[in-house]
């Protein structure tokens, strides 16, 4: 055995020059069910800085979007988040009541939902939807409130505004819908937007009008993002950093440049490897196979011990299911979880 | 428009029903066989020249379709014929019977509503925990309890071993509670409102639950949380709204049916309503009001059914399509 991880508290992140927008701190979700709990989110600690976008990246299950929902504090039943601190413009959210929390939502921190086809009310139409929410948090008029909504439609593409107004979702294109929903997202200015996958529901024409859209949208106003995606082509294209989760846990955070050129956590690299690149050709002959990460994502409900990643890991050691790894700053901004990069790791009980 | 033209389609369609269902209510009937035959069956001393008069007086001498056109004809114009046993007009007696039946049915809907939306809404915020729990299995005991029995239960606790109801009846036949119609009225409506109201809230609770429950896990129900409205608004406006659509389906069977459960609940009460008559007109044989109510049963149906139609067109904008 080499390199015994040294016993420590928790590595401090990267140190900032102006604070952060939002920081979360030791953000934990539990689901509890019939089987015992379920650490969906375990422990998390990542920035968001004004006026970038990071970009949240894992496969189905790692947390991402339970971790999103979270800093609007609406986790759906049965899950819980079950410790933490979220501290936005100078406030923890955690500690808010509800009723503060709801003046948050939509006002401060807006969410636009993965499906745009379920995410809007199908009986009621887009104008009396959007204004309603305006109308709720502006205490302005509905006349007042319809006009902002159509100022909206006209930002974010949507032609003939006032009469879209009027209809309802059915009467839209999932393009279209996607746009109502980033212009709710944007209906109070918000300072975050959090984007859950806004593109995966969307052919892929209308995928890179909508990426530009927020992409615009952001710069203008300068708004920070949280960018929720399992797409390593999206982050690229979009985000200023990225932070790589697994398992409920955070893997790797760094600049997107370091992500993609020096990408130091076996599980960034692996999810990299996996991508197929448009100057290679695939086939089922063995080295012209697309590389795929081995094994199976783990079960939550009976996580690997150790690093969550150890058994699929090709660089896994003896002391990876024996300590589980802390994020551990090893360069300027780029903070990894792997025992095997100098990471600190806390032995399992 | 596209909603008028949809509405008069309907409509022509429920007028090929109602004829439809005429036809298969004739013939049956007619299949019996000659009413005045089997009434008289068990008297022989009728000569056959009576019997051919009798013939003739209720138009029985006639072909079928003559018949069937004439019985239609009388229909179209609010005349059902007289009753053989009551020798009322038939059209009079539904007016007086039926008042009696919307009585106790309509309340009975409106109270189910109120109260399943009630408990519907609460259950289904509180998914899987025990409050839900508990109304679920009250809800699905009270849609298995055949509603006779939970009739028979209410007479007995309340009228025979409390005493504080009357277990029979619309009305007082001597005094009148508090010397007023109106009071005696609802005094003796309580039990067969309440044995009515039970079970259509155990249905009504259910589905209010489930749909809402489904509704709740929409994308657009955590869109508007997100969106920062409040807890009240989100369920009441967004989702309660969406869930009543189904709802709306069985309202509609409850309102068009009424008169079809009906003998059950008229004949637990002995309660003067269209049940009661239809039961009494078929043990005594009274064609010309089994036919009618028959016909009403059906036009009830199938107009609530077309009503409830028309009302998702102005309730779900997607019916609205074309």
């Amino acid at each position: 055995m080499h390199s015994t991880p040294a016993l420590s508290s928790k590595a401090a992140l990267p140190a900032e020059e102006a604070p952060p927008l939002l920081k979360a701190e030791d953000l934990h979700v539990h689901f509890r069910t019939g089987a015992g709990i379920v650490r969906a989110v375990n422990g998390i600690d990542f920035t968001v800085r004004a006026k970038e976008t990071l970009g949240l990246v894992g496969e189905s299950g790692s947390g991402k979007t339970i971790t999103s929902l979270s800093l609007l504090r609406l986790v759906p039943r049965p899950a819980e988040i079950a410790g933490g601190r979220i501290h936005f413009n100078g406030r923890d959210l955690m500690t808010l009541s509800e009723r503060e929390m709801q003046a948050v939502r939509g006002k401060h921190i807006a969410m636009v939902f993965q499906n745009p086809a379920y995410s809007l009310n199908p009986i009621l139409s887009v104008g009396d939807q959007l204004s309603e929410i305006y109308v709720w948090h502006e205490k302005v008029s509905r006349q007042a409130a319809f006009d902002r909504v159509a100022e909206l439609f006209n930002l974010v593409g949507i032609t003939d505004a006032k009469t879209r107004l009027r209809q309802f979702p059915h009467e839209l294109s999932g393009g279209i819908k996607q746009r109502v929903c980033i212009a709710r997202a944007l209906l109070c200015n918000p300072a975050l937007i959090l984007a859950d996958e806004p593109t995966t529901n969307l052919d892929v024409t209308i995928q890179s009008q909508i990426l530009d859209l927020l992409d615009r949208l952001k710069h203008r106003f300068g708004t920070s993002m949280v960018l929720v995606t399992h797409d390593m082509g999206v982050v690229a294209r979009m985000a200023d950093r990225i932070a790589v989760m697994y398992a409920g846990r955070m893997c790797e955070i760094a600049d997107a440049r370091t992500i993609f050129h020096n990408p130091q956590h076996p599980y960034t690299r692996a999810l990299l490897t996996s991508l197929p690149r448009v100057d290679r050709r695939y086939s089922e002959t063995p080295g012209e196979r697309l590389p795929v990460i081995g094994g199976r994502p783990p079960n939550l409900a009976a996580p690997p011990s150790g690093c969550p990643f150890h058994d699929r890991c090709v660089e896994a050691e003896p002391a990876c299911q024996a300590f589980v790894p802390q994020m551990t700053e090893i360069g300027p901004g780029h903070a990894v979880s792997c025992l095997r990069r100098g990471s600190a790791g806390i032995p399992v009980q | 428009m596209g909603i008028a033209r949809y509405i008069i389609r309907r409509l022509l369609f429920s007028i090929v029903l109602i004829l439809g269902v005429s036809i298969i209510i004739f013939s049956l009937i007619n299949a019996i066989g000659n009413p005045i035959q089997i009434l008289l069956a068990e008297r022989p001393g009728i000569s056959p020249e009576a019997l051919d008069a009798m013939n003739r007086y209720y138009g029985l001498d006639q072909p079928i379709l003559v018949r069937y056109f004439s019985w239609l004809g009388h229909m179209a114009i609010g005349d059902f014929g007289t009753s053989i046993m009551y020798n009322q007009p038939v059209s009079e007696m539904l007016r007086l019977w039926g008042w009696e039946t919307l009585k106790i049915q309509v309340p009975a809907i409106l109270i189910a509503l109120v109260i399943a939306t009630l408990i519907g809404v609460t259950a289904a915020l509180r998914q899987y925990s025990r409050t839900d729990f508990s109304v679920m299995s009250a809800a699905l005991l009270g849609q298995s309890l055949p509603g006779f029995f939970v009739g028979i239960l209410l007479i007995l606790i309340f009228s025979y071993w409390l005493g504080w109801t009357p277990s029979y009846g619309a009305y007082s036949t001597r005094t009148l509670l508090f010397n007023s119609v109106i009071a005696d009225g609802l005094w003796h409506m309580i039990l067969p409102v309440a044995m009515l109201a039970f079970f259509n809230t155990a249905t009504l609770t259910l589905l209010m639950r489930s749909n809402l429950v489904d509704i709740l896990r929409n994308d657009f129900i955590m869109a508007a949380r997100a969106s920062g409205l409040p807890e009240r608004r989100v369920v009441y406006r967004h989702a309660l709204r969406n869930a009543f659509i189904p709802v709306l389906t069985y309202l509609g069977i409850l309102f068009g049916l009424m008169l079809g459960t009906a003998p059950v609940t008229e004949t637990v009460f002995t309660w003067p309503g269209i049940g009661f008559l239809y039961i009494a007109a078929i043990q005594q044989l009274d064609y010309p009001v089994i036919m009618a109510v028959s016909m009403t049963i059906t036009v009830m149906l199938i107009v609530t059914t077309l009503l409830t139609d028309i009302a998702y067109v102005f309730i779900d904008p997607r019916m609205r399509l074309e």
